[in-house]
Formats: C-alpha cells, structure tokens, sequence
C-alpha cells in the first residue's frame, strides 16, 4: 500500500491529479508594444502568446500615438473574454488629431452591437475591432477603415486571469 | 492506520501553515488616502501601500485627486495598472481643461513617458503647481505610488483618494 505525502508547499501542483490551469490559471500580464507595424485595409489580428490556458476575462489600457492636447496621449480602456465579439471599451481621441484641443469620448460594447471598442486612436484611421482570449492566445484585432496600408501603433499593458 | 484523502486542488483548506496568499493573492481592495504630505518643488514622495500580500503580480488603482486645478468642482484622476516591473505600468487619466473642455489622456511607462497621469494630484487649485503620479510598482508587499512635484519653484501638498484591487 502507498501512503500519500503531505504536500509540502501549495506552490507545487506537482502530484496533484490536475493541472494548474485547472485549479486556477494564474494571473499574467502582457506587455502590448506595437510600434508603426504597417497594416492592410480591413480587419488585423495581433495575437501574443500567453503561458497558461483556462484564461476568462482580460482587460486593458492601450495607448495610441496621437497627442491630446500636448498633456497625454490618446487611447483606450477595454476588456474582453474567452469569446469573440464580446469585448467592450472606453475610448477618447481628439477632434482633430494634435492640433484641435477637444476630446470626445465614447463606450462601446461589441455584445450589444457595436462594430468596434474604441475611437480612432492607434494610427490614421485604426481602432480597436475585438480583444479576445483564444486557448493560450491573446489576440487583438484592430481594423483599418482606411483603403490603403496605415501604421499600427499601439502600447500598453494586459491584464488576464 | 488512517490514510490521508485525496486532496482536492480548489481548496486550501487543510493544508497547514500554508495560506492563501503564499499561493496566490486573494482579492481585496486597500484603501489610498494621503492630504497632507507636503513635496519639495520638483522633489518626488513615495506613497506605500500595503497590499498584506507579496505574491501579487499586478495591482488596479483608481485615484481622484483635489478638486479640478480650473477650480471645478467635479474630482479628475487617474486609473493606473502596477506591475512588478516599472517600466511596464500604465496610466489612464481625466483632467479639467476648462470651460468645454476635458481631456482623457493614456501614459505607457513603456513607451517612455514620464509621467503616468495628468497634474491632478494637488490640494491647490491653480494651474501653476501641481504634483503627478510619476511611478507605479509592486514592491515586496507594498503597491508604491511615485508622486512628482511637477513646479520647480513651489512646494506643494498632496492630494489622492482611492482603492487599490488585487486578485
């Protein structure tokens, strides 16, 4: 007969009959650095790889190039699941990009009909279409209203758990 | 003899002299509250706050400062993602522009911006001195909030409420 060992530290999952992502995938965070990558007219996925699967929700801020009014940059505020097309944001951009002082601001929710999560702020005429988890995968897809190549740009930080 | 039971991986419970947060920081929330901390012109204030865990690896603050440096009555701030890594931390800021006039700005430490948020974080309303959040990270236990005076001739009183969320 064998006798089970106590388990010396909860830090270990080695001997446990599942998998840490089972038992919780552990929180990561992804760096976004995306810096003038040149896209195509239409829809873009940049996808980052994650360590562990099982992920649920992610959220973010996301930052573009455009400066408002010399006092900070323009950007985003979303969050996204383990589906498509259910992320939502907080987006604001200038009227007119660095040169006219006003911002507007706008929510989006891709769930409720919305065909992107953010205003026109990651390069001339790109916004953010879908964050998504996707098995070990974090993608996010911007779209390129515009019908020519147009460079993306895009910093920030990932949160997913 | 007494065989010990499968132990199942969701719970912590029985496990001895191990607790959650030597695992994986459980949620809570950590008050953010300082009025009073006078920063020197230009001088930079390190504002701890002690989160009870060490195994964090990010941490979600939501900061009000005084009121609108335009003299409005409604509060601007910031919401900023810590990590353990400085360079990684990102800001998401409101700040009163005046009359038909409001910004929301995006700081990315890793793109090199100085700052991670609009000058918002001053007891004085005045357009002329004001402190910023310079820096976030997660240290040890603590979630350390950089203020910076942002005035190179005036002294300055800090100003910042909020909630800092882990887990």
């Amino acid at each position: 007969m064998r006798i089970q060992s106590t388990y010396p530290m909860l830090t270990d999952h080695g001997g446990l009959a599942i998998l840490p992502e089972q038992h919780h995938p552990p929180v990561e965070t992804v760096t976004i650095q995306i810096n003038g990558t040149s896209i195509s007219a239409g829809a873009n996925t940049q996808t980052f790889a994650l360590t562990y699967s099982g992920h649920k929700v992610a959220r973010a801020i996301l930052r573009g190039p455009f400066t408002v009014d010399v006092v900070g940059n323009a950007g985003a505020y979303v969050v996204g699941t383990d589906a498509a097309n259910q992320s939502a944001g907080f987006s604001m951009m200038p009227s007119e990009i660095a040169f006219y002082p006003t911002t507007y601001m706008g929510g989006y929710s891709r769930m409720h009909g919305d065909t992107y999560v953010s205003e026109i702020v990651f390069g001339q005429s790109i916004v953010l279409k879908d964050v998504r988890i996707n098995g070990t995968n974090l993608e996010l897809t911007f779209q390129n209203l515009s019908g020519i190549n147009q460079l993306l740009y895009c910093h920030g930080l990932v949160i997913v758990k | 003899m007494r065989l010990r039971q499968t132990t199942d991986g969701r719970s912590h419970a029985g496990l001895s002299g191990v607790g959650a947060d030597d695992h994986h920081a459980t949620p809570r929330s950590v008050e953010v509250n300082n009025t009073s901390q006078v920063i020197a012109a230009g001088a930079t204030y390190d504002l701890d706050i002690a989160l009870g865990t060490s195994v964090a690896v990010f941490c979600h603050a939501a900061l009000t400062g005084g009121r609108s440096q335009t003299g409005g009555l409604w509060r601007e701030g910031v919401d900023v993602y810590a990590t353990r890594n400085a360079a990684e931390a990102i800001g998401h800021g409101t700040r009163d522009g005046g009359i038909y006039k409001s910004y929301v700005m995006t700081y990315s430490k890793q793109n090199g911006d100085a700052r991670l948020s609009p000058i918002v974080f001053q007891s004085a309303i005045s357009p002329v001195i004001g402190i910023a959040l310079k820096d976030a990270v997660l240290t040890g236990s603590n979630l350390r909030l950089s203020f910076v005076n942002t005035s190179p001739t005036f002294s300055c009183t800090l100003w910042v409420k909020g909630r800092a969320i882990i887990g």
